[in-house]
């Protein structure tokens, strides 16, 4: 293979982008392929925007993702989502929590989500959405909307990772107590997205 | 979970953030005592160390700066421990003194200084090229591209240290220490060291007699690694194309990799990988360029290869077409657009993709999207101290004066409302510069200086403003850890790196003992109260021409909520009575919690956001914002 497998993640701060972005490259590592990641956030303060580029190929790959070549987007936020515009081209996959979280600064005008939504659109074929925070929230709160984009993303098959694989990465990463209900998430997430398509 | 990883089994393959695998290359080399500054991109090589100190029986250290570090990690190699000192590329600055006699001394246990550099200043005032004080040094510079050379590395370095008898550097850069891959772990050392120092003054004391003896010696020490270096198996070159030679190292490496990839040149490329960049192998970089119709050096930052390898080229008489920063740019970090232009660009072929299209694309579908500037924390108690020194100056009837701040959380405090950071240099600057200020014009100064900040590098600034006799406010905000790269404990805190007890240093005591004669210490989110005691210290270094002390004292709100949550209590609530909210905006244009924002005419407390620290209420002229149950 040339062209590696580019994924980038974004998000806000206290969203579990890293843990989401960790489990995906222990998948990816679990699947063959020689995995790295690499995110972009802002200091300790909360609220910042969280990026993470994760990048997997059969060589030894850079972990940074470039204009116009992401193979697949996971947005937890959408405001984040359309902000990674440039990386985005017609066949990338854009999973996208269908939620706004507005900057917290005095007096911005917040775009409405089905705006953003129209301009995800605008620049790719293959956008889906997912209530993932919702979905977290009945289950236990939004601590685990990451896990239920896991879900989302194994049911959508956008990455050659099987699901025991990523369920396996899941074990490996997230400490055993709250594994139940993040395979909870995990599941909801799956089933989430098998009436997208 | 990665603590599980860090002290794995041989042979088990593990997936590590860089920094954490030079931890795990550390262990691997039995070495026995780590010291450090916190600074990113650097700072988890300390952290992995801490989380397994207890279980593995070695010393870890959050010292006070990276001047005192490095000076620890000298000492412990000299009593016969394989050291490390490590810190991001402004801790060498600090560091540089001692940093340029190490070389001279020598080592006894191996001594390794790990050093992360931040191009595009992801969170740091500058970018700079540590390579460049290898150099100044002679000090031999490992460089990893990969979690797994991390590792390997960082293990190796000790190796050389002791072979050589010369510390080491391990130069990481944000994207080697912050990437995370699959690192396939060695064997664990057992080596374990009481520590003993054999008394040899002749190689420890730099007196002048000594130095010029150690200079010679260091020369020659120098001198063999650069023959060794010819046969070492970490510089390798790959591929056997002629049309054109690249020689890249550490970061660089991947994106190199994966443009030749990209552009389909493999049967056209050779690539020379160093592993070790200082010093560089002359011979065989002469063989390399000999081999190939032009070359390309791929490096971040400062073109450091491409200048040696340009000298090569001349004295050995090859008259080759080098490239280097030409084409790749010396400023802010590497990406793979950058390197595969680059590559494109020398083979004349066009880029595989046309990403100034999609840059474009890109800006028009998200260029008007609000940003999500960093800002201080819902409840930050910097707030606080901002808005009452800004009401106290107004009081005393000082109209303009000057902000001198520093390093830490604090910063933020450079953008309105507050607007109190008229200048920013590095680690103790508020106060030096201040007290330059103070000294060389007549509008009133401000120091503003985070605790850790205090100690780091503060207090000789406290001395010369004492001794000098300046009129200088400093206020210290002291909120009781290192918040800005990640609540480590400072010698103000009470507890060690490894959670020891300790004594705390108060730095209201620590002023006084400096001589500072007027100290006072408040809580900042009592707004009232604490602006008086700015009130009278402003007064005070207005009639009395001497510098004061105000310490304000309360707790990072993230480390708050963090304890408070380990005790079960939930944190308090505010909220804004309607009926008494005129719609004046103070709270939300001058106070500016990111959790109070304008809802119609009324301001709102977001209770999500909200960590109920209580200083707002005594912003509202209105007295409308009042503690309300949380729900
Ligand atoms: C010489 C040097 N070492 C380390 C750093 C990294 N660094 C940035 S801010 C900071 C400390 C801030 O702590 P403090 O002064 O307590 O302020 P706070 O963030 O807690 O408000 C550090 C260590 C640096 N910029 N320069
Ligand atoms: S991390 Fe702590 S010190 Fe920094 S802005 Fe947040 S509350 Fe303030
Ligand atoms: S009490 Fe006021 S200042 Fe403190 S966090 Fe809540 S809204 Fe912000």
């Amino acid at each position: 293979m040339r062209k590696p497998i580019s994924i980038l993640i974004s998000g806000v701060g206290g969203q579990g982008i890293l843990t989401l972005a960790e489990i995906v490259g222990r998948a990816l590592i679990k699947s063959g392929y020689v995995a790295k990641a690499t995110e972009v956030h802002g200091l300790a303060q909360r609220g910042g925007v969280v990026v993470s580029h994760i990048k997997a190929a059969n060589y030894e790959v850079s972990p940074m993702v470039a204009p116009g070549m992401a193979d697949l987007i996971i947005g937890l936020e959408l405001i984040e989502t359309v902000r990674l515009a440039r990386y985005i081209n017609k066949e990338t996959v854009v999973l996208a929590n269908k939620k706004v979280i507005p900057p917290v600064l005095p007096g911005v005008d917040v775009p409405d989500p089905g705006e953003l939504i129209s301009r995800l659109k605008r620049v790719s074929h293959r956008v889906y959405l997912v209530e993932a925070s919702a979905i977290a929230r009945r289950i236990y709160g939004e601590q685990i909307t990451n896990m239920v984009m896991l879900g989302a993303l194994s049911g959508l098959g956008a990455l050659p990772i099987s699901r025991e694989l990523y369920i396996e990465a899941m074990y490996e990463r997230l400490p055993e107590k709250y594994i139940e209900v993040n395979l909870k998430a995990f599941e909801a997430g799956e089933k989430a997205v098998k009436n997208l398509y | 979970m990665t603590r599980r990883e860090l002290l794995g089994e041989a042979g088990q393959l593990a997936f590590l953030l860089g920094n954490e695998a030079v931890a795990r290359g550390a262990l691997e080399a039995g070495m026995t005592f780590a010291a450090a500054y916190p600074g990113t991109p650097s700072t988890e090589v300390i952290e992995a160390l801490i989380s397994v100190s207890r279980e593995v029986g070695i010393h870890v250290e959050w010292s006070s700066n990276e001047k005192v570090a490095y000076e620890a990690a000298v000492a412990a190699s000299m009593s016969g421990h394989r050291a490390m000192a490590v810190m991001k590329h402004v801790g060498l600055n600090v560091a540089s003194d001692p940093f340029m006699s190490s070389a001279y001394a020598g080592v006894n246990g191996g001594l390794v200084l790990v050093v992360a550099d931040d191009p595009s200043m992801h969170s740091s005032q500058n970018e700079q090229d540590s390579r460049i004080y290898g150099l100044h040094g002679y000090v031999p510079i490992l460089e990893p591209s990969s979690p797994q050379e991390c590792k390997d590395y960082a293990k190796l370095a000790f190796e050389l240290s002791e072979r050589y008898d010369l510390p080491v550097m391990v130069r990481l850069a944000t994207r080697v220490s912050h990437a995370r891959g699959p690192v396939r772990l060695g064997v664990l050392s057992r080596r374990r060291v009481e520590g003993k120092f054999l008394k040899d003054p002749n190689k420890w004391s730099m007196i002048p007699s000594v130095a010029r003896r150690r200079r010679i010696s260091l020369l020659e020490r120098f001198r063999r690694v650069s023959e060794e270096v010819e046969e070492l198996e970490i510089n390798a070159i790959f591929g056997d194309g002629v049309k054109l030679g690249v020689i890249t190292a550490g970061v660089a490496y991947p994106y190199v990799v994966e443009a030749i990839k990209l552009l389909d040149i493999e049967d056209k490329v050779r690539v020379f990988k160093l592993g070790m960049t200082h010093p560089l192998p002359r011979r065989a970089i002469s063989r390399f360029l000999e081999s190939v119709e032009r070359v390309l050096v791929v490096e971040e930052l400062e073109p450091f290869l491409e200048t040696g390898i340009k000298v090569i080229a001349f004295e050995e008489g090859l008259a080759k077409e080098i490239h280097g920063k030409d084409l790749v740019p010396v400023h802010f970090e590497l990406t793979p657009e950058r390197v595969t232009r680059a590559l494109a660009m020398v083979m004349g072929l066009k880029p595989p993709v046309d990403y100034d299209r999609y840059e474009e694309v890109g800006s028009s579908v998200s260029g008007d999207l609000p940003p999500r500037p960093p800002v201080m924390c819902p409840g930050c108690p910097h707030r606080a101290s901002f808005f009452a020194l800004k009401r106290a100056l107004r009081r005393e009837g000082v109209r303009s004066f000057i902000a001198s701040s520093d390093i830490g959380c604090y910063a933020l405090g450079f953008f309105p409302p507050y607007e109190l950071a008229d200048m920013l240099y590095d680690m103790g600057s508020s106060i030096g510069i201040g007290y330059g200020l103070a000294k060389s014009q007549k509008e009133f100064v401000v120091s503003i200086i985070g605790d850790s900040t205090f100690f780091h590098a503060g207090l000789p600034a406290v001395v010369n403003a004492v001794y000098n006799r300046a009129p200088l406010l400093i206020m210290v905000l002291d909120n009781y850890i290192t918040a800005m790269t990640g609540q480590q404990p400072h010698p103000g805190t009470g507890v060690t790196a490894t959670g020891e007890e300790t004594k705390r240093l108060s730095i209201a005591d620590v002023s006084r003992g400096l001589g500072v004669e007027y100290v006072v210490e408040g809580d900042p989110l009592k707004v009232v109260e604490f602006q008086k005691l700015i009130q009278g210290a402003i007064r005070y270094v207005r009639e009395q021409g001497k510098p004061a002390v105000v310490v304000a004292r309360s707790p990072c709100v993230l480390y708050e909520l963090r304890r408070l949550r380990r005790l079960g209590v939930r944190p308090k609530l505010y909220g804004v009575i309607p009926e008494e909210c005129t719609g004046c905006r103070v709270c939300v244009d001058h106070f500016a919690c990111p959790a109070i924002s304008m809802v119609g005419d009324k301001a709102f407390i977001d209770p999500e956001l909200c960590t109920g620290c209580g200083a707002c209420t005594y912003a509202c002229p209105f007295n409308a914002i009042v503690e309300v149950p949380r729900p």
